[in-house]
């Protein structure tokens, strides 16, 4: 092996020089040891440090000969082949295969290892003394935590919603959907949905449009009836142009928990309802904007009766002097309240109000006063001592007549009539078989007609009707000699208002309605708003219960068009 | 006073921010948007906007910090405001979301905020007490004056195992070697001293000698698999003489003194380490949050 030896020199100023020796030999030996051909005179090099041997077609093999071994491009080695352009280092000392000029079979180039400082140089390059060299970078992870979140949760999902099939394929499994986009939890009922968000959201970045919630809440009725709003003068869009831009979402904002999700400000309906008395000249209704500062006193509302039956309701202030019911009943409540109890056909009792006064399935309102299951206990329909069980319909005067002279006129064919006053021969009981004669028939039939007509005189205007009902005697025949007056006793005062007993079950009723003082039925015996004031206050208070606009009333009032007529989208009133 | 990081301006970004948190607690306290708290009431969007845009400026402050030329403030100053305003997003970015928390990509941005919040105020912590540690640590020296002499302990090391003989010589070559310091980010927090075990052997090894200098008696130590060091006991058991055992003590004098060096730059490297792997959680964890903070902009008004 004939090896060139160029050791490289560096001058004073920076510049570099070399120096060049020919090895020959088989063994190019390397250390610190005067006896070696490369000799590299730092400390930290052994006696004997390495060689390199040729091997077969002009390779070569470094070989360490100490422990520590040596460093073959950068990497610490035992042994190694190497060519031209590899670079052993030993201590510093740099050791370069370079190609070998012609008449060379190895060529090496040396640096040595620069005086001072290279060895703090070492110790530095072999050390690792900051996180940034402990082969973890921040930048690279940034980028990665960056592109794994964005990736899973925006851009997985979104391809979901353009690309229906992975979509599904997304839904239905754990894998980031658009459902990972929930801003909260839905509604209970609209959650079978699902993940179905196309569902309300229609259109990428639009709100949700009304027509999507009308496509299943077709009936919900408007807040007002456009048409009565336009005969009264006035114009949606112009006057109110809330109802115009008012989205349903804006009461109803979903994902919001799984109770009905429901705006319950009273600002929202103070915007317009504080004002109608201008906003709105020709409405009946009157300003409002919170419960217990601004709020007018209750109208009832009466149904008023005419000649001829027709109904007018009419809504009448609690403080107006004009209040009456004029259900046509007589029924003074003091009387049936009386703490002292009654002398009743089924014997001594005391009246509640429970006793009549019973709620309706939905638990609101109280279902109508029954006659036959309320009232006929006590006031019985009976006519006859001689047959207290025998009772006459109520409610059907027409017929009251015909049924008292079947009544006696049977009676009197059987001669089972037992008024001393009737003539004899109604009062004598035939034998089984024996017919009455012609003249003994018309004289049963006489003595009944008079009867029936001298009971039912009685009845009508004195012990059972006129008890509690108008009676008017006419000139008319059997069937219509008396008019009853029908009681139309009113069964919800406050259709515009929300109210339900049960939620009130706690208080009494003498809380609310002041019965056992009214003696006459024409009395109103509805609580006004102080009464309701002792409790509720308005949607801020905390000293008393809550309540705002909608506690009582409705924004969608029964009767009105349905809201889907009158969506935005559809508006027809511009 | 002196000035830190914490009272720059004299806690004027501090100021602000408990201005900031304190009206947004009392708006959030007022407001009754007459439907649960959410992000998309007036103030659910405005509180969002300002935390979204406290996010992104204190997501710029990686870039402003390493504008040296810039003249906008003080770099103190910016890190005051980003450490004041960047605790009081923990309210501002809660109160934006009315407490309504869920498995989605809105609480994701929201816990992946609090990590970072919370991974910077550990950076806080690391900045005010581990730079006093270090100063202790260093007793007046500066890193690469450790460095310069533990590089040059090794030499003389060397050379004394030169004098001593050629096996010594090439176990103190091998520990030189070996000799790193710090290491992989997990030894750099754990102070792990890599040095330590490479010298182990080395040291073993000399006292053993230096033993057996003393008395002249071989030991043959039960379990020892390094043959080399075996035979080398042997042949120094026999060779032993005065003049080697006093190279050897001083050899152990300098090993002493290396290791003594090495175990504090490993301590000031774990210092530095605890005060920088904060930054590997934060800054990761940031663009994180800013991955999911884009998502959630773009997914609440996607399906708005």
């Amino acid at each position: 092996m004939r090896a060139l030896i160029r050791t490289i020199t560096r001058k004073r100023k920076g510049g570099v020089a070399h120096r060049d020796q020919t090895f020959e030999g088989d063994e190019l030996t390397i250390g610190r040891g005067t006896d070696q051909a490369l000799l590299l005179p730092d400390i930290r090099v052994s006696l004997a440090h390495a060689r390199i041997i040729a091997l077969a077609g002009k390779r070569f093999r470094v070989e360490s000969l100490v422990v520590a071994g040596i460093r073959v491009n950068d990497e610490r080695e035992q042994n190694a082949v190497v060519k031209p352009g590899d670079n052993i280092e030993i201590a510093g000392t740099r050791i370069q295969v370079i190609k070998a000029p012609k008449g060379y079979d190895l060529a090496l180039e040396i640096t040595p290892a620069a005086p001072g400082g290279e060895a703090t140089e070492d110790l530095v390059a072999r050390s690792r003394m900051s996180l940034a060299e402990g082969g973890f970078g921040k930048r690279r992870a940034s980028w990665a935590l960056f592109l794994i979140v964005f990736v899973v949760v925006f851009m997985i999902p979104l391809a979901g919603v353009f690309i229906a099939p992975l979509g599904g394929l997304l839904r239905g499994t754990p894998l980031p959907g658009d459902g990972a986009w929930e801003a909260g939890e839905l509604q209970a009922a609209h959650k079978f949905f699902g993940y179905r968000c196309e569902t309300c959201h229609q259109r990428p970045f639009q709100r949700v449009r009304d027509a999507a919630c009308t496509a299943c809440h077709s009936t919900t009725p408007g807040h007002v009836d456009p048409v009565k709003l336009v005969a009264t003068g006035l114009v949606v869009s112009s006057s109110f142009p809330e109802l115009e831009t008012t989205r349903c979402a804006s009461c109803h904002a979903d994902h919001n928990g799984s109770h009905p999700a429901l705006r319950y400000d009273q600002a929202l309906c103070a915007d317009c309802h504080s004002d109608l008395t201008h906003n709105a000249v020709a409405s009946e209704l009157m300003d409002a904007s919170d419960f217990l500062d601004d709020h007018p006193q209750f109208k009832v509302t009466l149904t008023r009766y005419g000649f001829d039956g027709d109904a007018v309701e009419t809504r009448v202030g609690l403080d107006d002097p004009g209040l009456l019911e004029t259900s046509s009943l007589e029924f003074p409540h003091d009387a049936h309240l009386d703490a002292e109890g009654l002398d009743t056909p089924s014997g001594h009792r005391v009246l509640n109000c429970g006793d009549c006064h019973q709620l309706d399935a939905a638990g609101g309102l109280m279902l109508p006063v029954n006659f036959e299951t309320m009232c006929q206990d006590c006031h019985l329909l009976n006519f006859d001592p001689t047959a207290p069980d025998r009772q006459l319909p109520h409610g059907k005067p027409e017929q009251v007549l015909f049924l008292l002279e079947e009544f006696y006129a049977g009676r009197a064919l059987r001669g089972e009539v037992q008024d001393p006053t009737a003539p004899e021969g109604v009062r004598t009981r035939r034998r089984p078989g024996q017919q009455p004669t012609r003249q003994e028939q018309q004289v049963a039939w006489g003595w009944a007609q008079q009867k029936a007509r001298r009971v039912g005189k009685d009845l009508f205007e004195g012990r059972a009707c006129g008890v509690c009902h108008e009676v008017t005697e006419t000139a008319g025949d059997v069937d219509t000699r008396w008019q009853v007056q029908p009681a139309r006793v009113t069964g919800n005062w406050f259709p515009g208002a929300f109210f339900r007993h049960n939620s009130h079950a706690s208080m009494a009723c003498g809380d609310c309605h002041d019965a056992r003082s009214s003696s006459a039925s024409t009395d109103v015996l509805m609580p006004g708003i102080d009464n309701c004031r002792d409790c509720h206050g308005n949607e801020r208070s905390d000293n008393l219960l809550a309540s705002a606009c909608i506690t009582c009333h409705r924004y969608h009032v029964p009767g009105n068009p349905a809201m889907a007529a009158q969506t935005r989208e559809t508006a027809v009133l511009d | 006073m002196h000035e830190s990081i914490l009272n720059s301006g004299g806690y004027r970004y501090l100021w602000f921010s408990v201005l900031l948190v304190a009206l947004s607690v009392l708006l959030y306290a007022w407001h009754s948007p007459g439907e649960p708290a959410n992000g998309g009431t007036w103030l659910g969007y405005t509180l969002g906007a300002i935390s979204a845009g406290l996010i992104f400026w204190l997501m710029f402050f990686g870039i402003r910090k390493r504008s040296y030329m810039s003249s906008t403030g003080s770099a103190r100053g910016w890190v005051s405001a980003h450490i004041y305003l960047g605790t009081s997003l923990i309210i501002l970015a809660t109160l934006h979301s009315g407490f309504q928390f869920g498995w989605n990509v809105h609480t994701l941005a929201w816990v992946l905020m609090i990590l970072v919040i919370i991974s910077g105020m550990y950076g806080v912590f690391a900045y005010l007490r581990y730079p006093t540690l270090m100063t202790q640590n260093r007793a007046d020296m500066t890193r690469a004056a450790m460095l310069d002499e533990i590089a040059q302990l090794d030499e003389d090391a060397l050379r004394l195992a030169d004098r001593i003989d050629t096996d010594v010589h090439a176990v103190v070559s091998r520990s030189v070697e070996r000799t790193k310091i710090g290491g992989s980010m997990w030894q750099q927090l754990r102070a792990h001293n890599e040095y330590e075990q490479a010298i182990l052997k080395a040291d073993e090894l000399l006292h053993k000698k230096e033993r057996q200098a003393d008395t002249g008696v071989a030991q043959k130590a039960a379990g020892d698999q390094d043959d080399t060091m075996v035979a080398m006991i042997d042949y120094l058991s026999r060779t032993a003489d005065s003049e080697r055992a006093a190279d050897v003590r001083r050899l152990l004098d300098l090993l002493s003194r290396k290791k003594y060096l090495a175990a504090r730059l490993t301590r000031d490297i774990q210092y530095q380490a605890f005060m920088d792997i904060w930054l590997y959680i934060h800054v990761p964890l940031s663009f994180a949050l800013l991955g999911a903070l884009i998502a959630h902009i773009i997914t609440v008004f996607f399906y708005w």
